[in-house]
Formats: C-alpha cells, sequence, structure tokens
C-alpha cells in the first residue's frame, strides 16, 4: 500500500503538518491535540529527548540543552553540543519533523515516508538543502522544497486562475515577510521579497501591556512592569485583549487582585476599544507597509498591477493591518484559509500533485441548485440539495394522491422555492399502468442521477409492477448563472413568506389526508359505530375539507384536531367493545395520516416520505 | 530581507509529465491498453473506497475527542476565574478585617466549584514538592538556592489541572 504524502510548515517558533483529505488539504493535529507544534526540541538531564510544548515548559530550567528557532541556523556551521555530541541544525529540526510524522501516522493509522516542506522564500541554496537533509534524517523523503508564499497561493487555488501577480503578506508571531509571485502556466516566479525580522504579533501584545501598566501607575502609582507575576497575567491578558479586538470595537481587562500594597489588594480593571489599540500600534502597522512598497518598486510594479493578496500569519486577523493593506494596494485580501495554517495546507496540496495523487483527485464540481420534484399541493420536494457533489444518485419513495390512481407524472423542477410553480420545469414525464389501490398504497421510487458533467437522469418505477419510465436532461437546460443568483436571492427574501406557505401546504394535505382515512375508516366500521357519532365524524370530516381548500392555517389546524377528536373518541369506543365482546382480530381505526410508505430494500438512499404525487387527471 | 530572488517553480512535477508522455487524454488503441485503463480504474476506486473508510474512521475519532473532551475549552476559561477566587481567599486569609463568616463562605464557594471540576474530570496537579515533570509543569523561574540534584517544584505560581488524565493547563512552577 502506497504511503500517505503530507505537507509540512516547519516554522521558527511553530510547526504544522497538513494531508489531503479527499480533494481538500486538512491539518493533521499532534499528539496532544493541538494543531501546531512548538518548533522547540530538548535534551533532559537523563539524556530524554523532548519536542514541542513539553520542551518549552521546561526551558528555563535546562537553557544550554533547550533549542529555540533552529530554523535560523539552518544551513550555517552552528552546532549544538549535547553531551558528547556535536548537533548539526539539520539534526535537530528532524527531530521536530520526527515527532510531526509520528503523530501524524498515529492520527492517520497509516504510514507517511513522503513531504513537502516549505522554507522562506530568501533562504539560499545551502539553507534550502540543510532543510532537505533534516528531512531525510527524519526519514521522510522530501519530495520538493517549496517557498511559503507559493504554498499560501497554492492554498487558496490561485494557481487555476491563469496568469497572476500575487502578493504575500506574512506577518506572524516574530517576522514580517513579504513576498511578490507571478503565477504562469504551473509556474511561478519569486520577483521580490523583503520584511522585517523582528516584528510580528507580540509586539503588538507589548503595546497594550506598556498602556495597561502605565495607566494602572497613573492612576494607583505602582509600576506593574517590575511585578514578575502581575507582568505574567498582564501579558496573558494582553493577548486575550488583541485577539478579541479583531471581532468586537471594545473589550474588558479585568485582572483582580493583581497586586497587594500595604492598603490592602489592588485590582485592575479597564476597558480598552479597538480605536485606542489601533492608535498604540499604528507605527507598528506602517512599519509592514515600507517593506510592502520596497517589494513592489523592486519588482518594478504599480500597487493595481496586483492580482491578488493573501495573508498569513495569526496577525494579519488584525483589522487595523488588513485596513492597512487595503488601503494601499486598493484591493480586497484573500482571507477565507486560517492564516496560522495556510502554508502546510497549501504543501500538503502540493504534495499530493507531486506524488501523482492529484489527477485522482477529480475536481469535481457541485449542483448550483437544488433539484426535485413536484408533489401534492403545489408544493417542491427536494431530492438533491444544492451545493452537493457530483456525481451521485439520490433517491425517494412516493406514492398516489387519489384512490385508483392509475399514473403519476413526475414533474422535474431546479430551484429553491418552496412552492413548486416558483421554481424551474427540467422536463416532465408520466409513469402509467399503476395497478388501481387506494390513495397512499403504492410505492413509486424516484430516482435522480446526477453525473460530473451535470446531466440529470431522473427515473420513477413502480416498485410492484417494476414499470419503469425516465427523463434525460442535459445540464443547459437549466438556469444560468444570473439566474441562479437571483434564485438563492429570492430564496433569501422569501425565506419567510416560503416557510409559511409551506406550513400551510403541509397542513392542507395532511388535513385531506385525515379527512379520507376518516371516512373511509367510517365506511369500514358501518353500523358498528352510533349512527349520531358516525354523522359527527362525517360532518367534521366535510369541514376540515373546506378548510383545506382555504389558505386560513389555524382554520385547518383547528378543524384536524377536531376530526381527530372524534376519530380518537371512535377508536376508544371500539376498543372497549372489542374487550368486552372478547373479539380478536378487529383492526380499530387510528387517526394517523395515511400515506406512509413503507421502507423498500435495504437501500441507503431510500428515504420513507409521506408525500403524494398528484396525477395530472385527478385535478389540481 | 531585500534580496531579489527569481526563481521558476514548475508546478506539474515528475508525475506530470511523466503522464504526457504517456499520452493520456487519447482513447486506448487496442485490447492491452484497454486492460492497462482498467486495471488503472479499479485501483482508483479501491484507492477512493479507501480513503471513504479512512476518513469515516477519523471522523468517528474525531466525535468521540468531542463527546469525551467537548468542554475542554470551556474549562481552559474557567480557571482563571477560580484562580481569582482563590487570590481573593489568599488574601483575606490573614485579613483581620475580613469577617471570619465572610471568609469561610468564600471557602465554601471554592469548595463548590473544585466538586463541581471534580465531578466533570477536572482535578488539579499536586505539584508542590514533587520532581519538576515538563509533561505537567511548566517552569517559569529557578528559584535562588539551587541544591543541584534532582529538580524539583519549590513553589507554586499557579495551579495546574488535568481534565480525565489529559494537562488541561500545566502548573507554572518555581523549581529548585
Amino acid at each position: 500500500m502506497m504511503s500517505r504524502v503530507v505537507g509540512i510548515d516547519l516554522g521558527t517558533t511553530n510547526s504544522a503538518i497538513a494531508v489531503m483529505m479527499g480533494s481538500e488539504p486538512e491539518i493533521i493535529p499532534n499528539a496532544e491535540g493541538s494543531r501546531l507544534t512548538s518548533s522547540v526540541v530538548a535534551f533532559s538531564k537523563d539524556g530524554q529527548r523532548l519536542v514541542g510544548q513539553v520542551a518549552k515548559r521546561q526551558a528555563i530550567t535546562n537553557p544550554e540543552r533547550t533549542i529555540l528557532s533552529i530554523k535560523r541556523e539552518m544551513g550555517t556551521s552552528h552546532r549544538v553540543q549535547i553531551d558528547d555530541k556535536k548537533l548539526t541544525p539539520q539534526e535537530i529540526a528532524a527531530m521536530i519533523l520526527q515527532k510531526l510524522k509520528a503523530d501524524a501516522e498515529n492520527y492517520l493509522g497509516e504510514s507517511v515516508t513522503r513531504a513537502v516542506v516549505t522554507v522562506p522564500a530568501y533562504f539560499s541554496d545551502s539553507q534550502r538543502q540543510a532543510t532537505k537533509d533534516a528531512g531525510t534524517i527524519a526519514g521522510l523523503e522530501v519530495l520538493r522544497i517549496i517557498n511559503e508564499p507559493t504554498a499560501a497561493a497554492l492554498a487558496y487555488g490561485l494557481d487555476k486562475k491563469g496568469e497572476q501577480k500575487i502578493l504575500v503578506f506574512d506577518l506572524g508571531g516574530g517576522t514580517f515577510d513579504v513576498s511578490l509571485l507571478e503565477l504562469g502556466d504551473n509556474v511561478i516566479e519569486v520577483l521580490a521579497t523583503s520584511g522585517n525580522n523582528r516584528l510580528g504579533g507580540d509586539d503588538f501584545d507589548d503595546r497594550i501591556v506598556k498602556h495597561v501598566a502605565a495607566e494602572f501607575k497613573k492612576e494607583q502609582g505602582i509600576d506593574l512592569l517590575q511585578d514578575r507575576m502581575a507582568l505574567q497575567r498582564l501579558k496573558e491578558a494582553a493577548e486575550k485583549a488583541k485577539i478579541e479586538l479583531s471581532s468586537v470595537t471594545s473589550t474588558d481587562i479585568n485582572l483582580p487582585f493583581i497586586t497587594a500594597t500595604q492598603a490592602g489588594p489592588k485590582h485592575l480593571e479597564m476597558s480598552l476599544t479597538r480605536a485606542r489599540f489601533e492608535e498604540l500600534v499604528a507605527d507598528l502597522v506602517e512599519k509592514t507597509m515600507e517593506p510592502t512598497r520596497q517589494a513592489l518598486s523592486d519588482a518594478g510594479l504599480d500597487t493595481d498591477q496586483i492580482d491578488h493578496i493573501i495573508l498569513v500569519g495569526g496577525s494579519t486577523r488584525i483589522p487595523a493591518v488588513q485596513e492597512a493593506i487595503r488601503r494601499l494596494l486598493g484591493k480586497e485580501p484573500h482571507k477565507g484559509v486560517n492564516p496560522d495554517e495556510v502554508v502546510a495546507l497549501g504543501a500538503a496540496y502540493q504534495a499530493a500533485v507531486l506524488a501523482g495523487e492529484a489527477k485522482d483527485i477529480l475536481l469535481l464540481d457541485v449542483t448550483p441548485l437544488s433539484l426535485g420534484i413536484e408533489t401534492l399541493g403545489d408544493v417542491y420536494t427536494r431530492i438533491i440539495e444544492r451545493n452537493t457533489t457530483i456525481p451521485t444518485t439520490k433517491k425517494q419513495i412516493f406514492s398516489t394522491a387519489a384512490d385508483n390512481q392509475t399514473s403519476v407524472e413526475i414533474h422535474v423542477l431546479q430551484g429553491e422555492r418552496a412552492r413548486a410553480s416558483a421554481n424551474k420545469t427540467l422536463g416532465r414525464f408520466m409513469l402509467d399502468g399503476i395497478p388501481p389501490a387506494p390513495r397512499g398504497l403504492p410505492q413509486i421510487e424516484v430516482s435522480f442521477d446526477l453525473d460530473a458533467n451535470g446531466i440529470v437522469n431522473v427515473s420513477a418505477k413502480d416498485l410492484a409492477t417494476n414499470k419503469e419510465q425516465h427523463i434525460t436532461i442535459t445540464s443547459s437546460s437549466g438556469l444560468e448563472k444570473e439566474q441562479i443568483e437571483k434564485m438563492i436571492n429570492d430564496a433569501e427574501t422569501y425565506a419567510e413568506e416560503d416557510r409559511k406557505w409551506q406550513e400551510l401546504a403541509e397542513a392542507r394535505n395532511k388535513a385531506d389526508a385525515l379527512a379520507y382515512q376518516a371516512e373511509k375508516t367510517l365506511k369500514e366500521l358501518g353500523d358498528k359505530v352510533e349512527p349520531a357519532k358516525a354523522e359527527e365524524a362525517r360532518k367534521a370530516a366535510e369541514e376540515l375539507r373546506e378548510a383545506a381548500r382555504g389558505e386560513d392555517l389555524e382554520k385547518i389546524n383547528g378543524a384536524t384536531e377536531k376530526l381527530n377528536g372524534y376519530l380518537h373518541e371512535l377508536s376508544a369506543k371500539l376498543y372497549e367493545q372489542a374487550r368486552a365482546a372478547q373479539t380478536d382480530g378487529e383492526a380499530a381505526p387510528s387517526g394517523e395520516t395515511p400515506g406512509e410508505a413503507p421502507g423498500a430494500g435495504g437501500d441507503e438512499n431510500v428515504v420513507d416520505a409521506d408525500f403524494d404525487i398528484k396525477d395530472d387527471d385527478a385535478g389540481k | 530581507m531585500e534580496k531579489e530572488k527569481k526563481e521558476k517553480v514548475d508546478l506539474e512535477g515528475e508525475a506530470g509529465a511523466a503522464d504526457a508522455e504517456k499520452g493520456t487524454g487519447g482513447e486506448p488503441a487496442d485490447r492491452d491498453d484497454w486492460a492497462r485503463e482498467k486495471e488503472e480504474l479499479i485501483n482508483l476506486v479501491q484507492r477512493k473506497q479507501a480513503d471513504l473508510d479512512n476518513f469515516r474512521r477519523i471522523s468517528r475519532n474525531k466525535e468521540k475527542e468531542i463527546r469525551d473532551y467537548g468542554l475542554l475549552e470551556f474549562f481552559k476559561k474557567l480557571l482563571p476565574v477560580l484562580d481569582n477566587l482563590e487570590r481573593a481567599l489568599a488574601t483575606a486569609c490573614g485579613d483581620e478585617s475580613v469577617p471570619e463568616a465572610h471568609y469561610k463562605g468564600l471557602v465554601m464557594i471554592q469548595k463548590q466549584i473544585l466538586q463541581l471540576l471534580e465531578q466533570e474530570g477536572v482535578e488539579p496537579i499536586e505539584a508542590l514538592g514533587k520532581p519538576f515533570d515538563p509533561h505537567f509543569h511548566e517552569a517559569v523561574m529557578r528559584s535562588a538556592e539551587s541544591e543541584g540534584g534532582e529538580d524539583c517544584v519549590a513553589e507554586e505560581i499557579q495551579k495546574g489541572y488535568l481534565y480525565k488524565e489529559r494537562v488541561l493547563r500545566p502548573s507554572r512552577v518555581v523549581v529548585k
């Protein structure tokens, strides 16, 4: 069996690993359940190797044998002395890759032996080679080393859009990188790179810490920055506030018992608005604009020549950063993919392409609109929901609307509206030769089959006779692109109306079925029922039919309840009589609505439905 | 950082090139070609089936994870609130101006919260005096008097908690 092939983002502070699941890449969590793994390696006193969060936690007790940010040393002659060994940066990096590999194998239940690993666009040949070696040492066949901004572009599927100029804006925890890429025929060229390797999210946190400490000093006369414990809490609160301000415009920072004085404990209670935060970090944001302008100038490009802007790194979530980008480049950046994960995801995609799995990754389409048929009362019954990946097949069982109905008309529709008549007709056909039977008894299996090209095959089969009819509808028969959008918008605009109408239609159908059932039952029972009671019930049934012809939902519900009431009374009486007379085998009528078709076969796709397909002749 | 780097990257890779050579896209010419294509398609279907089975298995694991550890994030958020209550208690403890009854009441509230957490599988990590273990503890500093020998926890700066055997939050400690 072939092993899985993965994409790895080997970062300075954090690393991530992803794999293609079907047609989309997904991040693989590590053994601790985290989607990011700290790029920290340590050796305990007894020689035990620690990687990730565990290594980070003991860093202070073991500084000489804890290695942070090994990425900065890749391709250099730097060595780490551990006991009697001199370790190279690639050997250290390999340990991080090993953990990622092992945890991924555990999660997937398969072996992982091949990977694509990413590096910054400005990495030299020796830095790239060192990274590749790290992979080899870790037991991975490195299919390719690709640039981080390239991977990000792939994650957004930009390789499918022809010639593009892409700006990748990577603001991580501690570094800032800007890259300009040109995409051509399956070829990506790096036009320019720039950045600031001492600028990141941590700096933004720090501004809040300083601001809060300064305010507190003003109010209370105490400098929290000197208090180690308080500082720790402040830092955490600052990070939390920064994250919250990305989605709300004001947040509270509450730190009770932040410190103690002779006068008693002191509390920190402050609010921070987004506006104030933006003032505090304005210069940091501007610091990201300089390298961006520089890169554009190096590449000889004007701001309006950029086709796409991609955001990488958690700090790009900050609204002020996005706004600055928008202002400079006059365009909205892409932000659909998690900026912390986008590089690993893109690497996983590239890995699949290189391993030859991509040709197996058939890029499948989805149906833009739901498909279904018309059922009793001008109701649109969906069979295939919109945005279902095709090819697909779905079946559902329906029945007749009237007694002795010998044919059904299948009216195939496309759309999202509740009323059948408000949707687009794709086609119609009839299935006849249905043996006469009470309404609701026959089983007509309606099957929708969509192939990868969007051609719809609809068939209807009478399960009793196996008689079948079908129709083939080509993809051009449906709605055009603008009409599709209009349909979806209309569905939203009229959502409330449609919902109300659907309620009414359902109530009507149920009422109709109940009245029918009641009359049938009364007939069956004949003189077992008191004439007076029978008359009551009969009248209630007539009332119900009358109400169902109208549009008053409350009236229909009321009449339904009333008839149900009578029927229950009758059943109760009959059961009593049966018990008294000790006759068995007498099936008392129940007030259930008929037309519930029993399930047919073990086919997962068959759904029981109490919908009736009305026959053309049965009258509308 | 300002270095210009021109680099061409071929996205198709060797696999793509090999396909081009094979001339895929054209109709199979003879019986052997048909047989080969059939073989490939069968493999593809098997692979897709296997992918689906694997995906199902992973999905089930994820669901189980959510069922067993669904409250993990919530508890993480709750712990700082408990920390603050315990800070209040610590401050009130020695303070004579705090009425005994009030203090007792606060202790009862703390007990209530701890009991509730315990019922859900959340327990404090006993760190004080134990050997330092980065799987459960996070070292924030070394204490002044370092005796050498095995590292152990001299002081607990912030309590750590386990959630059903998993570390919810490591103990923040001073190591000797």
